[in-house]
């Protein structure tokens, strides 16, 4: 072994095995984005019933998780979570009752912990059903394409 | 409820020339102060003054007790600095201009014999050119616009929207302007001390339906606030009730950071999932700390905020600071493989370091831009704190004692060449190959991420000046990738641990060869390699 100095092939040793798959090399041009808490979290949606996975890739501490719905996504029966601490590599298995919003709406997911000696947070979102075209229009303004194929979004400013 | 009023449509390059002359009748809610008289058609010419501006909220987070969000009850209207602006009559453009570093206006222009005229204000800049568009929008540039009357004076004004507990979306116009004014400042934080510096083009998508979800992105699932390589863009969150990322300017100056490396810079980043703590491929620890630095130099705060929602409908805040290390450390095993070190380094060598007797240096910006675009971007190595270290000190007058200490303070040694020596950790990534043939092993450990420092090693030698053959042997699958100068050469990228790789070499110039394992099963394993040239 000719990779490292003693000093960290000793600090290595004391580091405990874990149980993460690793994965193969990422796209690197994917995959450059902000911090967040070392969590992977999935979902499973069923007949009314989502079955949420949080898979802790570092042990934390102080844990708090959060499911809710947003976009009139309704979520009931989430169990309570008081267990605040989780091993690097345990995952926490949580099942919901939901009914969707009109359209597409979305199962939010939040985890907010200490991670190695720093807070951190982390949200993510599952979209469910097919947006309307109110959603499809995406947002307030007018949405205009020049001849050349520039578009322009201009959102009115309120009369002072 | 809106009114059509007839406006004009900027082509996406926006420059001058393209505003002017463009004639394309559009519709646009209407609104906007000043009188609602049209303007009478006399051929004398006309000046319109004003001022764009838009709310400013901040960010907060205590690093005791962690306590933040985002502080709507301080927001502060702020200008809006070389924004695009322009007069419109229907389909004509009349005038077009920037701001200035306060957000004033001036535009003179001859009005039309009829027809309603508007003012609008786009989010995007000119020097550098930065353009904010909605990605859920088929990449149409924001901007705010308002009916211009008789008056002489139309101020535009971009409201954060929020109403207490959410955002109104007819209102919610200052998040692009927010965007836009963060890269502007670290744009011109760089402008200030090398004032050649060309910005590329950079186009910035945001859009209030960006949720954290990976998928379709021109529906909004952009995964979360990041630099797409590929596209040269960068992708912030907007989606309320979960993740917004727009008054969160260390997140987004963080990646105009990783946009800065890939336009002026270089990275050797493999990317992947990464954290504190974590002992990374040091690539990629000296890509995010990288990162985090530069924002706290350009912002310039120390302090970085990430703000997000919590289930309870509040908004709340994490955040470390790039310059004070906390009690008990956030940083335990310091090293050039941790992103943490990589980020306090990297500040203390930026900044003056008064307080601080381990931090005798003060490079400021100037020297870290020309070390980031000269040594660190041509570098014969792969982009780590030792290329950077290299670079550093060889820029006249540095203090390379000084420099020293501070490495020293983080438990990193006195690195002397690209290569990491001075340093045992980093020098050892690098296993120098004096010659072909070479054989040796490589012990990799498994159970960790490929882009951790336990499933790489990299391999140093000069072209022989014809085929070079790298092959592996191994059990667990991994790959092979050879560099020049930080360019893919030639990639073995099978699910196997028996990778067979030729490249063409050119005599006498150095090659770095990646071996990268993906052993899943937890302790060590060997990986074969054998590198031969007829």
């Amino acid at each position: 072994m000719n990779r490292v100095g003693i000093a960290l092939a000793a600090l290595l040793l004391t580091l405990p095995g874990c149980a993460i798959a690793p994965k193969k090399a990422p796209a690197k041009a994917a995959l450059i984005h902000k911090s967040k808490a070392p969590v992977t979290v999935t979902t499973v949606f069923g007949d009314g019933k989502a079955t949420v996975t949080l898979r802790f890739d570092q042990a934390v501490e102080d844990a708090a998780i959060g499911i809710r719905g947003l976009d009139g996504l309704q979520v009931a029966n989430v169990p309570p979570v008081e267990k605040t601490s989780f091993a690097k590599g345990e995952a926490l298995t949580l099942e919901v009752s939901f009914t969707p919003g009109p359209g597409r709406s979305h199962l939010a997911v939040d985890i907010e912990g200490t991670f190695r000696g720093q807070r951190r947070m982390a949200v993510q979102t599952f979209a469910v059903g097919h947006p309307t075209a109110e959603q499809m229009k995406a947002s307030e303004g007018r949405i205009l394409t020049t001849p050349d194929g520039q578009r322009l979004k201009v959102m009115p400013v309120k009369p002072e | 409820m809106f009114s059509f009023q007839p406006i004009a449509i900027f082509p996406r390059s926006l420059s001058f020339a393209g505003l002017m002359g463009l004639g394309l009748l559009v519709a646009c809610g209407g609104g906007g102060g000043g009188s609602a008289a049209p303007p009478v058609g006399n051929d004398s010419p006309r000046t319109v003054t004003g001022t764009v501006t838009y709310d400013f909220v901040p960010a907060s987070y205590d690093v005791t007790t962690h306590a933040g969000g985002l502080i709507f009850a301080s927001a502060v209207p702020r200008p809006v600095r070389n924004g695009r602006v322009a007069v419109m009559a229907g389909s004509t453009t009349l005038a077009t201009g920037n701001t200035d570093a306060s957000g004033h206006y001036s535009l003179t222009f001859t009005p039309p014999a009829s027809g309603a005229l508007q003012v609008v204000a786009l989010a995007s800049s000119s020097t550098p050119a930065i353009i904010v568009q909605d990605n859920t929008a088929s990449g149409a540039a924001w901007g705010i616009g308002a009916t211009l009357g008789s008056a002489s004076t139309q101020d535009l004004h971009a409201t954060h929207g929020w109403t207490g507990s959410s955002y109104s979306a007819a209102s919610r116009l200052a998040a692009p302007f927010a965007i836009l004014d963060s890269m502007y400042t670290a744009s011109q934080a760089f402008m200030a001390v090398r004032p050649t510096v060309a910005f590329p083009t950079l186009s910035v998508n945001w859009s209030p339906n960006n949720v954290p979800q990976a998928g379709d992105k021109t529906i909004g699932q952009i995964g979360t606030s990041h630099f797409s390589p590929a596209e040269n863009q960068i992708y912030i969150l907007g989606k309320e009730g979960a993740d917004t990322d727009e008054f969160d300017s260390h997140v987004i100056v963080h990646e105009w950071a990783h946009y800065f490396e890939k336009n002026l810079s270089r990275s050797d980043n493999p990317g992947g999932s990464h954290s504190n703590g974590d002992i990374l491929d040091p690539r990629l620890a000296f890509g995010e700390g990288y990162g985090n630095a530069l924002a706290a130099m350009l912002l310039p705060e120390s302090l970085y905020v990430d703000t997000s929602w919590s289930s309870s409908g509040t908004i709340r805040a994490f955040g470390f600071d790039a310059e004070a290390e906390p009690s008990p450390t956030d940083d335990a095993q310091p090293s050039a493989f941790s992103e943490t070190t990589v980020m306090r380094l990297l500040y203390d060598l930026f900044d003056s370091g008064a307080n601080e007797g381990f931090d005798q240096t003060g490079i400021g910006l100037g020297v870290v831009y020309d070390v980031l675009t000269g040594p660190e971007k041509t570098t014969d190595a792969l982009t780590t704190i030792g290329s950077f270290i290299a670079g550093l000190k060889a820029q006249p007058g540095v203090n390379a004692t000084a420099v020293n200490t501070l490495l020293a303070y983080y438990q990193i040694g006195p690195i002397t060449t690209q290569w990491g020596d001075g340093d045992s950790g980093l020098q050892a990534m690098y296993t120098q190959v004096s010659s072909v043939p070479y054989g040796g092993t490589v012990q990799f450990d498994g159970g960790f991420d490929s882009n951790k420092w336990q499933q790489n090693q990299y391999f140093v030698g000069a072209g022989t000046g014809g085929t070079i053959t790298v092959k592996t042997t191994c059990t667990q699958d991994v790959d092979i990738r050879v560099y020049r100068s930080g360019t893919l050469v030639a990639s073995a990228l099978t699910n196997s641990g028996n990778e067979t790789l030729l490249f063409s070499s050119q005599a006498g110039v150095k090659y770095v060869v990646v071996i990268t394992g993906f052993g899943a099963t937890p302790g060590p394993y060997s990986v074969g390699i054998d590198i031969t040239s007829p």
